[in-house]
């Protein structure tokens, strides 16, 4: 005699297996009719989809709670900075964590364009995968990097069908523990959002590199704007925190590129690097360093054997899907501001401020440049002041609020229709917007122009 | 019966009932998928399970026992590219909806039959958008009824197998995912050949939605579907040896069953009805 028992707990009573079983032995509920008539063939183990039907020994098989394991609770944990340093001191004998490491590139100065730039300080932190599509101005990246790495064969490169499955690939890769990256320009970035937040939600480590364009829509593909300031901070949907980055220079491409790379490994996500056609297409002098601080992730990944699961959905620390938890959901968002607020403690941010300043000049990406001309042009010392915002969230509120002095005008010139002014406003009282959306850099002359009117009009 | 004495149940994990509808066929999707899995000689350690979004979205997360990623709505396909390439000894396998990789996603599947990707990529098709309400998708037959078509779907479905062999692939099968037949065998044995095949790999599971296409289509009951997917499904072994004057299978809105290695091959089935 078969010993043949129905889970009640897990039974829906669809009535598959009365279809199923060759021996009539089930009813149309569920229910088990002609226990005798069983022919132990296991067809109802193997078919019911509920997996309800227990047979012989292994009614005991589906007892018991589910079981997930620890690493699934270290990955959404990483972001902590405490588990993090402990973390950090286990595995840096196994070559994790921190590390010096020389530069693939022989030291020494280079003369070369902002993307160019980018794809060094790629592969010195380490980048071993890239997916991309085509696009102006970003282009350039994808080339430079395919042909390093076919050079030193120690990268995966795949030109993929749409910057969607760009960012899919490199969640993937990345997933599954290399460093990797993709680089794209406006219309690109906005295919890019959905992923870019999945990373978010999925603590996945990964860089992406904007090259910003005049926008909207395919808007002038060789001019520079910063139109997407906004949409780095602001674009995908939900809160979805991230990390924003915005060099000035070729060299800051470099070093900002490697800062991403830790950034990114170290909290768990992605990092954007906003920079523009100028700064892309502009040969300048860099300097490689022979050594470089690089960090290795420390968390579990896909192939170890551990069971990871990875969901976009909103999760348990232990990685279990939770679709109408308050409190998951809660906690979740809870740790990723929590995240955000511990990068937010070591902001990238050049202030050249004085307590005498009469106006301050806060810019980011290449107009800092041209900001910095224009003061040097004016030759107003103490009377202007300036800052430069390199990391553009989390966004330096208190640095820029106590740097400014209260009585100073700021000033706030941007290539485009007024966005960095928007997050100067909450700590600035009454910046002046400085826009040019004509898809041409904003010139020195401009600036100082503008200067010299706010002075003017301050004295009246 | 050997798979009897598998252990396949190590591939599940245990004690959670699962979040589908009664008389929802991905939970024995889910089984066949772990008993071919069984079959292969693989451990779960080799293997890697990514699904998009939807029900069957949900087949893998949660409950393989293996590593899951459950990504983005349209591109799990792009995510095991990425995957695949930087461990090519994983066994990667994607499950997902028809929704997910023939509509939003048909441009990832369409890529990566190009690309010849070694994935195994499993379709469980329920005909419409189950987890949303039941609307019509890019295979939903011909005049059925479904949410967003209450007098009758107007378009062509998306014949899946034709489309990726279309593309090159070589190694595309459609089984239902309740033996339509006596005994799933020949179902798990497709999906051991599927998953053991060198190269791109596509298999589709012909499971319709209970709650929202049986409902409305006059087959709320799984007799009542069987019925359906016995009229529905013609075994490529049938057509092969029918006598009766050839009739195309898609012009009457047939299907036809089986594993198929070439476009020629499968027409030769559907097209010609068994005549060379």
């Amino acid at each position: 005699m078969v010993k043949l028992e129905i889970n009640p707990k897990l039974c829906k009573q669809c009535g598959w297996c009365e279809q199923f079983c060759p021996k009539k032995v089930f009813g149309s509920r569920g229910e088990i009719l002609n226990a005798e008539a069983c022919s132990k063939c296991g067809l109802c183990q193997l078919l019911c989809p509920e997996g309800a039907i227990l047979f012989g020994e292994q009614s005991k098989e589906r007892q018991g709670t589910i079981q997930f394991p620890a690493c699934n609770a270290l990955r959404s944990n990483a972001g902590r900075p405490n588990l993090l340093r402990q973390v950090s001191r286990e595995v840096s004998k196994f070559g994790l964590g921190w590390s010096i490491q020389r530069s693939l590139s022989e030291p020494g100065p280079y003369f070369i364009s902002g993307n160019g730039a980018c794809v060094r300080g790629a592969l010195d932190a380490g980048c071993q995968f890239y997916a991309g599509y085509p696009i102006t101005p970003a282009s350039e990246i994808m080339q430079d990097i395919v042909k390093k790495f076919g050079q030193t064969s120690i990268g995966i490169f795949i030109q993929m069908e749409d910057e969607i499955s760009s960012v899919g690939a490199i969640i993937g890769a990345s997933q599954t523990g290399v460093k990797s990256m993709t680089a794209t320009s406006g219309p690109g970035f906005s295919l890019m959002q959905e992923n870019i937040g999945y990373a978010v939600m999925t603590d996945t480590p990964c860089v992406i590199i904007n090259v910003q364009r005049a926008g909207p829509s395919t808007g002038q593909a060789t001019r520079p704007a910063f139109g997407d300031l906004m949409q780095a901070i602001w674009g995908c949907h939900g809160d979805s925190p991230k990390i924003v980055l915005a060099p000035t220079n070729a060299q800051e491409c470099y070093d900002l590129t490697i800062k991403a790379f830790n950034l990114a490994e170290m909290y768990l996500t992605p990092v954007i690097i906003l920079t523009d056609e100028t700064i892309a297409h502009l040969r300048e002098r860099i300097e490689i360093p022979g050594e470089i601080r690089v960090f290795k992730r420390v968390v579990p990944i896909f192939g170890d054997g551990q069971e990871l699961t990875v969901t976009g959905s909103t999760h348990y620390s232990n990685g279990l899907r939770a679709a109408s938890d308050p409190k998951a959901q809660q906690d979740l968002l809870d740790r990723l501001k929590e995240k955000m607020e511990n990068i937010g403690r070591h902001p990238i941010i050049d202030i050249n401020c004085h307590p005498e300043n009469k106006v301050v000049i806060i810019s980011c990406g290449f107009t800092a440049r041209s900001v910095a001309k224009a003061v040097y042009n004016l030759g107003l010392d103490n009377k202007i002041g300036t800052a430069v915002i390199k990391m553009l969230w989390p966004f330096p509120f208190k640095e820029i609020e106590n740097a400014v002095p209260h009585r100073a005008k700021v000033i706030v010139p941007e290539m485009n229709q007024g966005q960095l002014i928007h997050l100067i406003r909450e700590v600035c009282h009454d910046p002046i917007p400085l826009n040019q959306t004509d898809g041409l850099p904003i010139e020195p002359k401009t600036i100082q122009a503008a200067v010299k009117s706010c002075m003017e009009k301050m004295r009246q | 019966m050997k798979e009897k004495n598998l252990n396949w149940l190590r591939w599940i994990k245990n004690g959670q009932p699962l979040q589908f509808c009664p008389s929802c066929q991905y939970g024995t999707i889910l089984r066949l998928l772990a008993c071919a899995l069984e079959k292969t000689g693989l451990e779960p350690k080799q293997v890697m399970a990514v699904s998009g979004i939807g029900c069957a979205g949900w087949i893998t997360d949660r409950y393989l026992k293996t590593d899951t990623l459950h990504t983005t709505h349209g591109r799990p396909i792009s995510f095991a590219t990425g995957i695949k390439l930087v461990r090519p000894d994983l066994k990667v396998i994607v499950v997902s909806g028809d929704g997910d990789l023939a509509t939003i996603g048909t441009n990832h599947l369409v890529h990566a039959v190009r690309r010849n990707i070694n994935l195994s990529v499993f379709c469980a098709n329920n005909f419409l958008y189950g987890m949303t309400g039941g609307q019509a998708g890019a295979t939903t037959p011909r005049n059925a009824i479904t949410a967003t078509t209450p007098q009758g779907n107007p378009e062509q479905p998306l014949d899946l197998i034709k489309l990726v062999l279309s593309l090159g692939c070589s190694m595309a099968s459609r089984y239902p995912a309740m033996p339509i037949g006596k005994s799933p065998y020949p179902t798990i044995d497709a999906i051991v050949k599927t998953l053991k095949h060198e190269g791109f790999s596509f298999f589709e599971f012909i499971s319709p939605c209970v709650t929202h296409f049986g409902r409305k289509n006059e087959m709320p009951n799984p007799g009542k579907l069987k019925e359906y997917l016995k009229d529905l499904l013609i075994r490529k072994e049938d057509i092969a040896s029918s006598t009766s004057e050839p009739t195309p299978l898609a012009k009457n809105g047939k299907l036809a069953q089986g594993t198929f290695e070439t476009l020629i091959d499968y027409l030769r089935f559907t097209e010609k009805g068994g005549q060379q």
